[in-house]
């Protein structure tokens, strides 16, 4: 590889130009050819590194394969140089007539540089450029076009390759000439091709975005050094080398550096010039001084092009040669007078700025360089930044404060605002979402319930307190029901309330033959609209059938869960084992992961894959691996981005074999307390997980999109393959069912407003409830956890101090809201035997509140937490009461007024 | 499945892990982050740090702390923590 | 780059550095690259001390190779964003 991109080894091939017809061919091993010998330049290793490897050791190589033309160039300045085409210009035409021409130009004044000889040249040389510069005004045009061109070359050219690579920022496109670079090379990195490499397309940048006018580079060929002067300052911001030279060379480098400080390469070759010009041209010198470099920097990247100008190439080699020849005497053999003193003097000068500028270089090794080169690249250019810098992007979107509109990424960081709660302003506020919605869910449903009328009889018989069964008042209950309390009561609760007019149909029937009736009541409608699909009640229907079968399957999975271990690994060993559930996860997280990033992208979207990943279907193992994975937390978080990919069918499906499985999910487990009496405070913080994002998937899908056939059949997977009383000991389990059965109170609610529930969808469901109740009954106490637990359990009151020792308790409200669900699905002998198994928690809860109310009297910093926790705790329960008809308030139960 | 050491760990995302490092440390947090140069983010994470008394008997010390970034180029082992 | 996107979002924040010699700043972060070099500004020494000639250093450049931890508040992380971005890092890696 060679540094200027040629090909060294190619044949130095004479080309016909216009030089040999000029001058008399020389023999090239008369002149350059044995060159080498008497003269090794110093530097030399560097050349093959610089020229390739190919190169003898001792010979200059031949820019434009054209050696042996080289010489004249030296012995003879050019002559009659047509001066003023736009270096630009020609570059831009590349034909090699013009280039030459050019190139003589260019020469002209470097002559002195690299031929002493040459007096009459530097004499000539200056007027050349000065004198049709002078008068002449580029015209707009002219100027347009010459910017044109400018901008467009670099265009050409492997766009900013070079660029990192070069000197820093604050040079700007104020390349060195190169000669000025070059002599740093060995002390940055000796031997080290690579850094040629690298170097090269720096270079070819600064041929080509160099030649700004007004810069220092701006060639005396562009448009003459006058317009470098006069038009400079005008037309292009990096005005560095152009102002050094007017201020006077005598002036000596050191105002110059003082000028433009930070553009270091520029002083070093601003001094560079003047030991050489001054003296011969005093007026002009300084004006043509800054085009020399220009000529040297200029010319490499178009050799680097190609070998068209064969003089110019040449003759910038030797330019090129002057430049980085530190040692004027290394020359001196050749063909050049010594130094005069004034010139020696400030050589020396110029040596010690390059050296003081040297003393930095090699800072940075090539190698740093090279990858902040490729770093700098590659911000730039990267295709999609979002991929890249993933986690900084989407941080950046979310902290923002959430997503506007639909952008790609949007959609992405809606993904995790979701879950993470941002929304709600802040992830640690995201507090049991899904419980208020359940909450509300069952509040909805008991104040429909609530337009209810009220049984007296219940409410005697709860204001007595007595022991009495309640069973003994059954028949008479629908007697009883005054029409005047009703009114009352409807007419209270209608105000407080949803403006939902009390209907017909809440008269619930209060017998035992209610089913009939309603049934008969609900049939006059149904016929006119059937909305459900018959074969899923069919289907429901007949698994309901199948209940009773189940009960065997029903035992084999009771034993499963053994109510005496809390041990995961026994229930993940179930399922394939820890690693291998872990691994499920994490391929259902790639799925996501990538349905995520199509979505983005606007690719089609096929959840095919995430479905076989999630195993709902698998029947390899005794559990299926979907249970499993909601046995970790992040198979849990995960779940509502793979609710955002699935259909309903699947979600169903998904649902289903959810509930059909509780009892081998992990967390229902350990929330319970007969299976987990003494949970970790890592299981309660999983629990709480579940909580939140679990439940809230299951409750705004069947808010959203279920209907009551759904419902039911969800309810009777769980009744069907589960121990419902021991689930019911679960906080997680209990609401599960409340959800469910919840939901579906308000269906039939609602349904009932427009009679969209036909007849077998009801008894359908009233055997659902059946079954259900029947599993719970006797056991419907065992819903409260014992005292141990709770003061386990129990939470730190939000108001709580330290020097409150009552702070902690634990919050039971979930368990009202199931009771309450349920007595509102039954009827009333299922209210009746509800509010006789709770009814000591009843009295508890109420003598509890009053409890705290003693204590709010006296004089404690916690006299608000008291009040607040009694208020609570009444509205509690009066949710359950409620459903009944009843309320309670400072310790008595009356009738809901 | 490809069975990388990197996929293998890949399974402990947001799983507790053990974490040995240089100079007689240790760590057990919630694996949140990691990268190939074992670079990661522990979060609640406890740093065990082992050394010897005047006696020359074993003695630890122990720090907590929320969220750690962790350079790879300390670790040198890690691992799931024993189950209680 | 997982970890220098993710030091990116905590520019501006204060955390606290402690080097493989048992020092510790505490600064507020104010660039990182992709070395995870780290520019610290508002420094101060957790155990001045120990350490007194960093009292009077105010901001500070830290190579990377030279940190062991970076202690961080939970709530200047997503985790679960977090656990995602290391995901497709591994993905990516292995495609």
């Amino acid at each position: 590889m060679s540094f200027f991109g040629f090909d060294p080894t190619a044949p130095q091939q004479s080309r016909p130009n216009q030089h040999q017809q000029q001058q008399q061919p020389l023999d090239f091993e008369d002149t350059y050819k044995g060159y080498g010998d008497y003269e090794p330049e110093d530097e030399d290793f560097l050349n093959d590194e610089t020229f390739g490897n190919n190169v003898e050791l001792g010979n200059n190589f031949d820019f434009g394969h054209s050696g042996q033309q080289q010489q004249p160039m030296h012995a003879m300045p050019q002559q009659g140089q047509p001066g003023h085409r736009s270096y630009v210009a020609a570059a831009a035409s590349g034909t090699v007539q013009q280039s030459h021409m050019d190139v003589a130009g260019d020469l002209k004044p470097m002559e002195s540089l690299w031929n002493p000889n040459a007096a009459p040249a530097p004499v000539s040389a200056p007027p050349a450029h000065a004198q049709p510069a002078e008068p002449r005004v580029l015209s707009m045009e002219e100027i347009e076009r010459n910017q044109r061109q400018m901008q467009m070359q670099p265009q050409g050219y492997p766009p900013m390759q070079g660029y990192p690579m070069g000197p820093p920022p604050p040079h700007g496109n104020f390349m060195p000439p190169p000669g000025q670079n070059y002599p740093m090379m060995p002390q940055q990195g000796q031997g080290q091709p690579q850094q040629f490499q690298q170097m090269h397309p720096m270079f070819n940048q600064q041929g080509y975005m160099v030649p700004y006018p007004g810069n220092g580079p701006p060639p005396p060929t562009h448009r003459g050094p006058p317009q470098g002067h006069a038009q400079g300052p005008n037309q292009g911001p990096p005005q560095g080398p152009p102002q050094g030279p007017p201020q006077g060379p005598p002036q000596g480098p050191s105002p110059v550096q003082q000028q433009i400080p930070q553009q270091q390469h520029v002083p070093q070759h601003v001094p560079q010039q003047m030991p050489v010009q001054p003296s011969q041209v005093p007026g002009p010198a300084p004006v043509t001084a800054p085009a020399a470099p220009t000529g040297a920097s200029a010319a490499i990247p178009q050799m680097a092009r190609s070998s068209s100008s064969l003089s110019q190439s040449s003759n910038e080699r030797e330019t090129f040669n002057n430049h980085h020849q530190r040692q004027p005497h290394q020359r001196q053999p050749r063909n050049r007078e010594p130094l005069t003193p004034e010139e020696q003097k400030r050589l020396e000068v110029r040596h010690a700025k390059v050296e003081k500028i040297l003393k930095h270089s090699g800072l940075m090794t090539p190698r740093d360089k090279d990858f902040i080169t490729r770093y700098q690249l590659s911000q730039i250019v990267t295709e999609d930044p979002y991929n890249e810098d993933f986690y900084f992007q989407v941080y950046k979107i979310i902290q923002r404060g959430g997503v506007v509109g639909e952008s790609n990424k949007g959609l992405i960081a809606r993904a995790y605002l979701e879950h993470s709660g941002h929304r709600l302003g802040g992830r640690y506020k995201r507090a049991d979402i899904a419980l208020q919605r359940m909450q509300s869910q069952v509040e909805k449903a008991v104040t429909v319930a609530k337009e209810r009328p009220l049984r007296k009889q219940e409410k005697e018989q709860s204001r007595e307190n007595s022991n009495n069964n309640g069973a003994s008042s059954t028949g008479s209950v629908a007697t009883t029901q005054g029409t005047d309390g009703r009114d009352g009561v409807l007419g209270k609760i209608s105000s407080s309330l949803n403006s939902k007019a009390p209907r017909r149909q809440l008269q619930i029937p209060t017998s035992n033959k209610t089913l009939l009736n309603s049934l008969l009541v609900n049939d006059d409608h149904a016929t006119a609209s059937k909305p459900t699909n018959p074969d899923a009640l069919m289907e429901v229907t007949e698994s309901l059938g199948n209940v009773e079968l189940n009960q065997k399957s029903r035992v084999r999975r009771r034993s499963s869960y053994a109510f005496t271990s809390v041990d995961q690994s026994s229930v993940l060993s179930r399922s394939g084992g820890r690693k291998f559930v872990l691994s499920l996860i994490e391929t259902v997280y790639e799925e996501v992961l990538e349905l995520e990033a199509n979505l983005r992208s606007g690719k089609p979207i096929d959840n095919n894959q995430l479905w076989e990943a999630l195993h709902i279907n698998d029947e390899m193992y005794e559990v299926c691996p979907f249970i499993s994975m909601l046995s970790f937390d992040k198979g849990v978080k995960i779940m509502p981005r793979i609710f955002n990919f699935l259909d309903k069918e699947q979600k169903l499906k998904l649902l289903q074999t959810f509930f059909s499985e509780l009892s081998h999910l992990n967390i229902i487990i350990i929330s319970s307390y007969k299976t987990n009496p003494e949970p970790t405070e890592s299981q309660l913080k999983q629990i709480d997980v579940f909580q939140t994002v679990f439940l809230k998937i299951i409750v705004s899908f069947l808010s959203s999109s279920s209907n009551f056939i759904e419902i039911m059949g969800l309810l009777l997977h769980l009744i069907k393959n589960n121990n419902v009383s021991f689930i019911s000991t679960s906080k997680i389990g209990l609401n599960l069912i409340t959800v469910l059965i919840s939901r579906a109170a308000l269906i039939r609610q609602d349904t009932n407003r427009s009679n969209l529930l036909s007849s077998p969808e009801i008894s359908t469901w009233n055997e659902i409830y059946d079954k259900l109740f029947t599993a719970l009954e006797s056991k419907l106490a065992a819903v409260f956890p014992p005292k141990e637990y709770i003061q386990k359990v129990g939470v730190v009151s939000q108001n709580g101090n330290p020097n409150n020792t009552t702070s902690q308790y634990y919050d039971q409200a979930y368990i009202w809201q199931f009771l309450a669900s349920l007595a509102l699905s039954g009827k009333l002998n299922h209210q009746r035997i509800i509010i006789d198994e709770v009814r000591d928690q009843i009295f508890g809860t109420i003598n509890e509140a009053e409890q705290l109310k003693e204590q709010a009297k006296a004089p404690m910093d916690s006299n608000d937490d008291s009040m607040y926790r009694r208020e609570k705790l009444y509205q509690d329960l009066n949710l359950f009461l409620n459903v009944m008809g009843l309320v309670s308030r400072d310790g008595e139960i009356s009738e809901l007024k | 499945m490809s069975d990388t050491p990197l996929d293998l760990w890949k399974l402990n995302l947001d799983e507790s892990i053990y974490v040995k490092l240089r100079g007689a440390r240790s760590l057990v947090g919630t694996l949140q982050a990691f990268d190939s140069h074992c670079n990661m983010v522990l979060s609640d994470c406890v740093e065990t740090i082992y050394s010897l008394n005047s006696e020359g008997m074993l003695q630890n010390e122990e720090r907590k702390s929320e969220m750690l970034f962790v350079r790879g180029d300390s670790v040198t082992l890690i691992t799931t923590p024993d189950e209680e | 780059m997982l970890f220098f996107s993710f030091f990116k979002t905590l520019v501006d924040q204060e955390v606290v550095v402690q080097l493989k010699n048992d020092i510790e700043l505490k600064g507020t972060l104010q660039s990182v690259d992709q070395f995870l070099n780290l520019k610290l500004d508002n420094i101060s020494c957790t155990d001045e001390e120990k350490y007194p000639h960093l009292v009077s250093v105010r901001n500070i450049f830290i190579r990377g190779s030279t940190v062991r931890y970076v202690y961080l508040n939970k709530n200047m992380v997503d985790t679960n964003l977090l656990q995602d971005a290391t995901r497709r890092e591994a993905m990516s890696e292995r495609k």
